[in-house]
């Protein structure tokens, strides 16, 4: 659906984006992730076609921008972090204004659904210059579904929105990929790219650093597991047996509770709880906590971590 | 560029010498070779002449124009800027022939002909002809003759009338001493005294005869050998008139000593109330300002300077007075006219004034007084005419339709309440689009 | 559909858009009021003219006026065009059109047939007016009334242009505005001054001001190709001369200034980007 390669952004000496490939599937849920500046909206700009890229090939629907702009632009909805609306106008009226941009059918009929999807039909004939921020990202999520895009990039879609409102873009969000939609989501609040999407690209001073799924990230950036083990019948056996054991690193055993601490190259719970058993332990309850996307974010752009090939492939 | 650098000095030393207070030193002589020029100017033949500074020269198209190579006294007098040359002292002809080129090749030599004007109105009156070669040698041996044959009559009517007087006095003598009677008829008539002629040749003379079309081209005096006489390559520019027809004056009955101009259909006359005119139609062409001046003044650095992008019209000369000038009120002929002369005859008393009166030559009260002007009279009622000249034969001279309308004085209160109008509906569009917004607003609410 | 009918949509609706927001805004008829005030100021002095005369030659004595109501019209159109690129970036307005079925070309040309679109309607309205003005006080409107109407619109296109693309040029709102009107009175003095400098004869004239009217002339000449009031000027001359070629010609030359300055416009957007 999204395809880049080599893009490149320089402004004068600075370099924003560096070589960027990125690669969406349709169909899927991609969170493109990076600190302040990392080169994420001049990335995304220059997908519009709104920033000439200095180096590379951008490729949306498999197709070149400039060749196809209209026909390409009409099958994207864009959400930006901002909400610009013209202020005298009504929502009904900006939305109209938009319909009739890309030709929507039933333009009415299709006002109101929108509005009613983001909870805003009730005042639709208010003037926006009257909006709350929140109601503006709303409007700007009906503007982007207006036309039924097959791909919505999204800028930040959930800032400014109150918990209720960010359930709301959530719950679309969803929806559309169920519709069979792309969604390419640039987002800080990581807990929604975690709950929604389906593979993340991280970039930092212009460089991309992963792209893959979650859970193959995380065991990527973290060396170690930790499994905690609610256990009756501890004994220090059952704690040096696991110290021997080839993936193990340490075992700490504190109020009833064992926590053992594992290389990340397979899931040992079973193995673990053999162990234990066969030294008279019961098991009650045990937990692998995962490291979060939140921390594997941090470690990578903090350490600048590329965990991509040279080619700037997933390894 | 190097004419623009040329006029750009030639100025700054004009302001320079004007600020300097030229009054101080005499203009300096210098001997310099220089064309005379007598260029054709759609009216007339008239004079100016080229100096070492001036390096471009202008001429009308497809006509006869006189250029002379000559050697004289050249000096820039900056009371009235512009150059002067002392043809009474200092005049000697350049051998030569007059070479010109266009884009760089020849494209003709010219040999000096000779030529000389023709006045048929004679010198102080009409426009002349330029008579070229044989014929100028003949119209000049005409006038020599006419002349001759003038004097010759004037010295027979002397001898006639000292013959008459001879008579007169032997009658008288008679009368005296016999008191014979003589009726009038046996009284011997006086001689007719012969009229000189009224037209005029002048001597022949010789210069290069130049007629080329529209174009730009440099010329040079070349001696026998084919070389160069320094100073005298110029370059020559030759222009047409943008356009031509017929202009009025327009001579107000109210105000007859300010009279105004309509050189094209464009410029519509208007009055107010009813108005009476005297109307004069001229032939009329129209130049660019710059070159025309130019042309016609060449001496003088500072003609024309600024005027490229402006045109003039030139009066060439009055149509003739056979003319008829038509008015029309919705496409009708209402009114024709016909040129006749007038009279300005001032009103006596301290009633300052005058009357325009229709000269008749026959009555007693012209005698020996000249008509003011010719003119076709028009007296007009308020509304709107156009009028047109037509020849003898009924034919609509080309470019003499001109409107003429009388306005109607308004109160000005009226045309600015017009302009608030837009004003007003733009009130009205705000306020209903206030409204609709304020409806829908409430009934959303509601 | 083609590029061509997609380009053709966005243009449709936004210059539609716009007209709309301008129709229903005070501006355009406070300036066309405006407008027909200080038109109506030569028109007294014209009237003026010639009841203190009793004769007075004069050449079309409502074409100066209109000229002078279109002229201010055009104006606040180009400033208000001006003023919409720059806002509407300002805003942000302008990178949301763009991240849909929008491109330079279309946002232009929108905003240019929005101007133009206004001009129109707003010489309607100049006609129907001065025609009331020329019947209430008999001044004739000729077919040159009428031209200087059609060429008024080349003249609107052309300043409109202008104004869009030092739009584009200038970084802010302020800038392009000021820029747009110094420029604008600059145009218009110098072709009104050089007017007033070339009717005068030379002899009435000092060696000064023979020197300052060669100056303003060269300037006038070579400003005549920049400015748009230059292009009005060629028009109408043609007009009074009658003659075909040259008003085929200055309508063609009008049009071509008008198609180069939106296409520098169309380039400087795309080079200067709609990004706020």
């Amino acid at each position: 659906m999204i395809q880049t390669e080599g893009l490149t952004k320089k402004f004068g000496s600075l370099t924003a984006v560096d070589n960027l490939n990125i690669h969406v599937d349709r169909g899927e849920i991609y969170g493109f992730l990076g600190p302040n500046g990392a080169g994420k909206t001049t990335t995304i700009m220059m997908l519009l076609g709104m920033e000439r890229p200095t180096a590379g090939k951008i490729k949306l629907f498999g197709k070149d921008l400039a060749e196809n702009y209209f026909e390409i632009k009409r099958r994207i909805g864009v959400l930006s972090e901002f909400q610009y609306l013209y202020e005298d106008m009504t929502a009904k009226e900006y939305l109209g204004f938009f319909a009739d941009l890309y030709e929507v059918e039933n333009p009415d009929k299709k006002i109101d659904e929108v509005l009613s999807r983001v909870d805003l039909l009730d005042r639709k004939n208010e003037l926006l210059g009257g909006y709350s921020k929140g109601m503006k990202q709303k409007l700007g999520m009906a503007r982007v579904l207006l036309h039924d895009p097959d791909l919505l990039i999204l800028d930040e879609p959930q800032s400014s929105l109150d918990p209720y409102g960010i359930r709301e873009i959530r719950d679309i969000i969803m929806e559309e990929n169920q519709k069979g939609k792309t969604l390419f989501i640039s987002s800080h609040i990581l807990s929604e790219i975690e709950r929604t999407c389906h593979r993340v690209g991280i970039i930092n001073n212009g460089k991309l650093l992963a792209e893959d799924d979650l859970t193959h990230l995380k065991h990527q950036v973290a060396n170690e597991m930790e499994i905690s083990v609610e256990l009756e019948g501890y004994s220090e056996a059952i704690a040096s047996s696991l110290e021997e054991l080839e993936f193990v690193k340490s075992v700490v055993y504190e109020d009833s509770r064992l926590t053992i601490k594992t290389t990340m190259d397979d899931d040992y719970r079973a193995q673990i709880s053999r162990v234990i058993a066969s030294h008279g332990g019961i098991v009650l309850s045990m937990v692998a906590k995962e490291i979060s996307l939140e921390e594997a974010f941090v470690i990578i752009t903090e350490q600048n971590l590329s965990l991509l090939t040279k080619e700037g492939q997933a390894s | 560029m190097r004419s623009t650098i040329l006029r750009i000095s030639i100025m700054v030393i004009c302001v320079l010498t004007a600020v300097a207070g030229v009054q101080a030193a005499p203009p300096q002589r210098e001997k310099q070779v220089v064309y005379g020029i007598t260029p054709w100017t759609g009216k007339e033949y008239g004079g100016t002449f080229a100096p070492k500074g001036i390096d471009k020269i202008y001429l009308l198209a497809d006509s006869n124009n006189v250029i002379n190579t000559l050697e004289t006294e050249v000096y820039f007098w900056p009371i009235t800027n512009e150059y002067m040359a002392n043809w009474f002292e200092s005049r000697e002809v350049v051998e030569g022939r007059l070479q010109i080129l266009q884009d760089g090749k020849e494209i003709m030599v010219l040999e000096r002909q000779p030529y000389n004007h023709y006045y048929p109105d004679g010198f102080y009156a009409g426009t002349s002809e330029l008579l070229i070669g044989e014929e100028a040698e003949k119209k000049l041996q005409e006038y020599r003759d006419a002349i001759e044959g003038y004097w010759q009559a004037v010295s027979e009517y002397r001898q006639a009338y000292a013959d008459y007087e001879q008579q007169m006095s032997e009658i008288l003598k008679e009368v005296t001493e016999t008191g014979k009677t003589y009726t009038e008829d046996e009284l011997p008539k006086p001689p007719e005294q012969p009229t000189p002629p009224i037209w005029y040749a002048t001597e022949v003379t010789e210069g290069f005869i130049v007629n080329l079309p529209v174009g730009e081209y440099v010329i040079r005096t070349i001696d026998d050998g084919g070389n160069v006489v320094e100073g005298t390559e110029k370059k020559l520019k030759v222009f047409d008139k943008r356009r031509s027809g017929i202009g009025y004056q327009i001579i107000p009955e109210s105000k007859w000593t300010r009279p105004v101009q309509s050189d094209d259909a464009t410029q519509i006359l208007y009055m107010e109330g009813s108005r009476t005119m005297y109307l004069k139609a001229f032939y009329e062409s129209e130049y660019n300002q710059h070159d025309f001046l130019k042309m016609t003044s060449l001496e003088q650095p500072l003609a024309g300077e600024g005027a490229t992008s402006a045109y003039m019209w030139v009066h060439e000369k009055e149509v003739p007075s056979s003319i008829k000038v038509q008015v029309l009120q919705g496409g009708e002929v209402i009114k024709e006219a016909e040129y006749k002369p007038y009279y300005v005859k001032q009103t006596p008393g301290y009633a300052l004034g005058y009357e325009i009166i229709e000269f008749d030559p026959e009555a007693e009260e012209f005698a020996g007084r000249r008509p003011s002007f010719e003119a076709v009279k028009l007296e007009l009622g308020p509304g709107s005419y156009e009028i047109r000249a037509v020849d003898s034969s009924g034919r609509v001279l080309d470019g003499s339709v001109r409107s003429i309308r009388s306005i109607n004085v308004v109160p000005m209160w009226q045309l600015y309440l017009l302009s608030l109008l837009p004003l007003a509906a733009g009130v009205v569009v705000v306020i209903r689009r206030r409204r609709m917004r304020g409806q829908t607003a409430k009934s959303v609410s509601a | 559909m083609s590029k061509m009918q997609y380009r053709a949509n966005a243009i449709n609706v936004i210059a539609r858009r716009d007209i709309k927001s301008t129709v229903n805004g005070l501006g355009i008829y406070v300036v066309a009021s405006l407008a027909f005030l200080v038109s109506m100021l030569f028109v007294r002095s014209n009237l003026k003219g010639v009841t203190e005369n009793g004769l007075m030659v004069m050449v079309n004595p409502l074409n100066f006026p209109f000229f002078i109501a279109v002229t201010i019209g055009a104006t606040y159109l180009a400033l208000t065009s001006t003023m919409s690129v720059s806002r509407e970036r300002d805003q942000g307005t302008l990178e949301v059109l763009f991240y849909g079925p929008v491109d330079s070309v279309a946002y232009i040309m929108a905003k240019f047939l929005e101007q133009l679109v206004t001009f129109l309607g707003l010489v309607i309205v100049y006609m129907v007016i001065f025609f009331v003005i020329s019947k209430l006080t008999n001044f004739g409107m000729d077919g040159s009334f009428a031209a200087m109407a059609g060429l008024s619109v080349l003249l609107a296109a052309s300043i409109v242009a202008f104004g869009l693309l030092l739009s584009t040029l200038c970084r802010s709102a302020r800038t392009s505005v000021i820029l747009l009107l110094v420029l604008l009175v600059l145009f218009l003095a110098v072709d009104i001054v050089a007017g007033i400098l070339n009717s005068m004869s030379a002899k009435d004239m000092s060696v000064t001001l023979v020197y300052v009217r060669v100056a303003v002339d060269m300037l006038n000449r070579g400003l005549q190709w920049i400015s748009p009031f230059g292009y009005l000027n060629r028009g109408m001359g043609a007009m009074n001369l009658g003659s075909a070629k040259l008003i085929l010609s200055s309508i063609g030359a009008s049009l071509l200034y008008t198609i180069v300055l939106l296409a520098l416009a169309m380039r400087f957007l795309d080079r200067r980007g709609v990004r706020k």
